[in-house]
């Protein structure tokens, strides 16, 4: 309990260092500023519920919120279709498969968390301290990161306007122009990981004692075995001899 | 004298149709989505209880005001004054929370609905960039990308439908919460795939560009690529609002009510409203990708003002929504129809229907949409008369008789795979298995 209060009051004295450098560094006052360090404020703080949280379904929903955070980040840089990819990708997908990962565990409210050892949370969080000082370099040295805000050039309103209207198409020509070989090789991933998710869903057996030479049904409707199996405990107990597959 | 007059007016509703943001805003939200969306679903359930009595050959709600009409008020009211219970071991934040969310994701996905067709303005075709006279749309909000938008927002109310039956430490509602995810987690996949001809068709994924498309090359659902792509949309949508024949979320016989078994009060309510309120925003969506939006059917009547003077921006809003509005409850009349007439489905059926038979066609109809692309719409892209008639009706030959040939095929292959289990089955029985037998196996949820 002790290192949770802790850990928050560094998260919050960092969000307010944060804060006051962005005001004295940046001088800029406007509204959206005032939003944008509201909405980073109440994203770190998710993050760090995700990590603190003593149920996994909180820790998940914690996650969701960190999430949706993230997408008004997103439309606050006016990338609004990167901000509903979020949403669907992050929100619709991502959280509700780690729902069905924690249904499907023996402890199906999620909450008897065991407290792992400082051994186990050494090594994580070596590597989120990496992660986080990689991604800050790659920021920190991006060419136009260190000129001032002003200096930048402004894309034309033309092209701002085409590229905000249609971020879909120009996305999508871009990943399969200059990108396509990266597009490719994730979509060979995920193909690779889909069939290996079927293989794991395959009742055991099933692969290699297909007698008839027919391919099994499936997971996701019963099969023959789970079928007679249930019958077998139920309502047909008197001609359970029968039911013992060879 | 009279092109002077006609030109006061317009400017006059040119500057009515653009007011102030923040009173637009207003409107939208406190006359529309706190006002009149939630009103119009109290008069949905009451229509459905008169449907399904008369289907019944009953009479239906009648004692509260004229024809029953106050009974939705009624049992508002009783609602908001029963006991609001929370049982001792839930979660109560996510208890609360859970029903909420299930209403912002079907409220969200009104926001970008068009219901009327707006004023025109000029901009650039999505597909040849040329500058062309394009509808605005009558919506609240017109995102460039909306159809990705729906599907992020109708996302979330799967996550407020597990989270109601897991805070409920019941285990009834979490057998409820577990059916209904692996439900609407199937079932959006045909639907979300059944929307891919309509954006491949009209070069945009904002729902405003769709309708304006619609409008200038006819209904999708006219094509045989959009029928079946509307065909199975329709199903898949009601799969993802838990309606008959695919209510088992809260089938009743089994889970006593489900995800929602241990709300009350207005708690409950908001299931209700969310439920029906989706039901509307599914029917809102359908109409705007496939019906034409707005359009009515065998008239030029919004083509022919295209093109000329647009004075009456708000005497064509008026027509627009109010065809969109009769669209729309033909489709919801759909949704009691087949709620009074279909039994509910077993579970694994209704898991083999969605990844056997739904998940296949819409692959199949996203080729035969692209072939219809190819023949009818690529040749005439940036013309402003539209597909020849001749090539149409190419196009309609082709791609209806290859609709036919994917459709039987899809049911052939649903149909050998369904006997081959049962053939499986019975062998390893070594019986012959009464109906009554194969209906009572106990599903694995």
């Amino acid at each position: 309990m002790k290192a949770r209060v802790l850990l928050l009051m560094l998260v919050s004295a960092g969000m307010l260092v944060a804060g006051l450098w962005e005001i004295l560094i940046f001088r800029e006052f406007g509204p959206m500023r005032g939003v944008f360090v509201q909405i980073a404020g109440a994203a770190v703080l998710c993050a760090v519920g995700t990590v603190l949280a003593r149920n996994l379904i909180h820790s998940a929903l914690y996650l969701v919120a960190f999430f949706f955070l993230v997408a008004c980040l997103f439309i606050m840089l006016e990338a609004e279709f990167l901000a509903v990819m979020q949403v669907l990708v992050f929100i619709g997908a991502v959280a509700i498969l780690l729902m069905f990962g924690i249904m499907l565990t023996q402890d199906v409210q999620g909450d008897q968390v065991e407290a792992h050892s400082v051994l186990r949370r050494l090594p994580a969080a070596i590597v989120a301290i990496g992660l986080f000082v990689m991604l800050a370099v790659a920021v920190q040295q991006r060419p136009d990161f260190s000129k001032a805000r002003t200096e930048r050039a402004a894309p034309s309103v033309a092209a701002r306007e085409r590229v905000l209207n249609q971020m879909p198409q120009e996305l999508g020509l871009d990943l399969m122009q200059r990108w396509c070989l990266p597009f490719e090789l994730v979509g060979l991933l995920l193909t690779a990981s889909l069939v290996g998710a079927v293989a794991l869903a395959q009742p055991v057996g099933s692969l290699s004692a297909g007698s008839d030479g027919t391919p099994s049904p499936g997971s996701l409707t019963e099969t023959p075995e789970h079928l007679s199996r249930e019958v077998a405990g139920g309502t047909h107990s008197s001609s359970r001899p029968d039911l013992v597959s060879p | 004298m009279n092109g002077l007059w006609v030109s006061i007016v317009a400017m006059k509703m040119a500057a009515l149709s653009e007011p102030v943001p923040w009173v637009a805003w207003f409107l939208w939200l406190f006359v529309g989505f706190a006002g009149l969306f939630p009103l119009l679903v109290a008069y949905i359930v009451w229509g459905e209880r008169k449907v399904a009595a008369r289907f019944q050959d009953r009479i239906g709600p009648n004692r509260v005001g004229p024809f029953g009409l106050l009974q939705s008020i009624a049992d508002l009211v009783k609602l908001l004054f029963k006991e609001d219970f929370t049982p001792a071991r839930a979660d109560f934040l996510i208890h609360a929370l859970a029903p909420v969310l299930m209403l912002i994701s079907a409220m969200l996905s009104l926001a970008v609905i068009p219901f009327g067709f707006g004023s025109v303005s000029m901009r650039n075709d999505p597909v040849t960039g040329v500058l062309r006279p394009t509808l605005t749309g009558f919506s609240a909000v017109d995102l460039p990308s909306g159809v990705p938008y729906l599907i992020a927002v109708s996302s979330i109310a799967s996550l407020g439908l597990f989270l109601a039956g897991w805070s409920s430490r019941n285990k009834y509602a979490l057998l409820g919460s577990m059916r209904s995810v692996a439900q609407m987690v199937s079932y959006e996949i045909p639907q979300v795939l059944a929307t891919v001809p309509i954006v491949l068709w009209s070069g945009t994924l904002s729902l405003t560009g769709i309708l304006d498309r619609q409008v200038e090359t006819g209904w999708y659902v006219l094509t045989p690529p959009g029928f079946m792509a509307f065909v199975i949309f329709m199903i898949s949508s009601f799969a993802e609002v838990n309606r008959a024949p695919f209510d088992l979320p809260e089938a009743e016989s089994e889970l006593i009510a489900g995800f929602h078994l241990e709300y009350s009060s207005m708690r409950f309510g908001l299931f209700f409203l969310a439920e029906y309120m989706s039901m509307f925003a599914v029917c809102c969506i359908c109409t705007t990708l496939f019906l034409g939006g707005g359009a009515i059917p065998f008239l030029a009547f919004p083509r022919g003002l295209l093109g000329g003077y647009v004075v009456v921006d708000l005497f064509l809003n008026l027509i627009t929504i109010l065809v969109f509005s009769l669209k729309v409850g033909l489709l919801i009349f759909l949704f009691f129809w087949v709620r009074a007439t279909l039994p509910r489905m077993r579970v694994d059926r209704l898991m083999a229907f969605a990844w056997k038979l739904l998940i296949p066609l819409c692959l199949v109809n996203l080729l035969i949409a692209a072939i219809w692309f190819e023949i009818v719409i690529r040749p005439v892209a940036g013309r402003p008369d539209g597909p020849g008639f001749l090539q149409w009706w190419i196009g309609f030959g082709v791609t209806a008789l290859l609709e036919v040939l994917a459709f039987f095929g899809a049911v052939w292959l649903y149909r050998q795979d369904s006997e081959h289990s049962l053939k499986t089955w019975r062998s390893s029985t070594g019986s012959k298995p009464s109906i009554i037998a194969w209906r009572s196996v106990p599903t694995k949820v």
